[in-house]
């Protein structure tokens, strides 16, 4: 666990090599207090999409979750995108 | 793989080849482990022959974009260890051509109870039903006013702009047209200004229209509560408790499970927006939030206002009923140049 402004800087750094990623749904800080961690959203978490998410980043862990498609919340639009 | 290649495999995980005496080793385990909510289980090797997914495992077949055109789907329903090593094991099998994701409880569809505030409401009041005339219906988040102090509705840009389409002017419906909102006799406001979506980074999912408040009168209470000062977005902390209410699912109670979230790919009808800086929120009890619920404000447990919601995830949360995602409020009204209206 980190600072809120060491994970920050950790998330940063992930970020920018993630970008552009199919699979990447968000990259955040999860935590509680002033003691984060770097989060990782992905579409599905396969064996391919886990090799290149790292367990640390500048010394702060990296959690991953598996959230599927993010859409809109409008009646009828909850669907594959 | 082929979509013959991709049954065969899913014939042979599914156990059949067990009734013809062709039981297969589970021996063979993927070097990586799946994950259920951030924790990564490593398989274990095991020499015990199995030949069919534990309980609460669903195998199929979904289309690729490799040029082979499809791979082995995996639906987690119980994430047991024994599923999580299965599910390696498959994973091995299909050489990582496989799409594993946790569902939770799967249960027959029933039609979600109407939660009240997809009605007609006057005095307009914050979690009903509103949207364009030419959209489906949200949530009307709350009232604002602008450097004028005149006296508007704050929702999404998809609520209250149709997603970038909407024109100065436009109709706003109380309620939407989804639950029988018509015009003229719906209209409550005129669409002022909307956040344009676009590609790249987009700040909030956000647009304001204003009402005529010689017609229409307002009651900007939460249920019984007053809603508080926005929130700064640097003061909103992961683990707080939060609150709303939406069109759909009405009064639900959550957590902010992350914060300062960027990269946060969002699909909308025509398109797919990237998001940052934004929040994420877990209901305590089922989903925080269902399609229908954009638009609303989520209030802290002291009342603040924290963040205009806008969309939420299929997967994820406890028992798998999804992630709901916001923006600081304090952003939103930022970016349209309006304060909030606490007294009517």
């Amino acid at each position: 666990m980190a600072s809120r402004a060491k994970a920050k800087q950790a998330r940063n750094q992930l970020g920018a090599r993630l970008a552009g990623r199919r699979w990447l749904r968000g990259i955040g800080l999860e935590g509680s207090g002033d003691q984060y961690h770097v989060r990782v959203n992905v579409d599905a978490l396969t064996p391919d999409v886990r090799g290149q998410i790292p367990d640390r980043v500048g010394g702060v862990e990296v959690s991953v979750q598996a959230v599927g498609n993010i859409s809109a919340r409008l009646p009828g639009e909850d669907r594959d995108s | 793989m082929r979509l013959e290649s991709a049954r065969e495999l899913k014939q042979e995980l599914t156990g059949v080849l067990k009734d013809t005496g062709l039981a297969q080793s589970f021996a063979v385990l993927g070097t990586a482990g799946v994950a259920h909510e951030g924790r990564i289980l490593k398989p274990r090797i095991s020499r015990k022959a199995r030949t069919g997914p534990p309980q609460g495992i669903a195998i199929g077949i979904t289309p690729s974009r490799t040029k082979s055109g499809h791979k082995l789907a995996l639906r987690l329903q119980d994430p047991t260890p024994e599923a999580h090593q299965y599910a390696a094991y498959a994973a091995g099998k299909a050489r990582d051509e496989i799409d594993i994701q946790y569902v939770g409880a799967i249960s027959a569809g029933q039609p979600a109870p109407a939660s009240g505030y997809e009605r007609r409401v006057r005095p307009l009041q914050p979690g009903y039903s509103v949207g364009h005339y030419r959209i489906t219906a949200g949530t009307l988040g709350g009232f604002v006013r602008d450097a004028r102090k005149r006296l508007g509705i704050l929702s999404n840009n998809h609520v209250l702009g149709n997603t970038n389409a909407g024109k100065r002017g436009d109709d706003i419906l109380q309620p939407g047209a989804y639950d029988a909102g018509r015009r003229p006799g719906d209209v409550v406001a005129a669409l002022e200004r909307l956040v344009r979506l676009k590609a790249g980074s987009n700040a909030v999912d956000a647009a304001w229209a204003v009402i005529d408040s010689s017609l229409v009168k307002v009651n900007p209470r939460y249920g019984t509560r007053k809603l508080g000062a926005a929130r700064p977005a640097e003061e909103i902390v992961s683990a707080a408790a939060v609150w709303k209410i939406g069109r759909t699912t009405g009064l639900t109670r959550g957590t902010i499970s992350a914060i300062e979230l960027d990269h946060v790919a969002v699909g909308y009808d025509k398109a797919t927006y990237s998001f940052d800086g934004q929040i994420e929120v877990v209901g305590d009890e089922g989903p925080f939030s269902e399609g229908g619920d954009s638009g609303s404000f989520i209030l802290g447990s002291d009342d603040a206002g924290v963040a205009l919601l806008f969309a939420g995830s299929e997967e994820g949360g406890p028992k798998g009923s999804g992630r709901t995602y916001a923006t600081p409020l304090e952003t939103a009204l930022s970016l349209l140049g309006l304060e909030l209206a606490l007294e009517s």
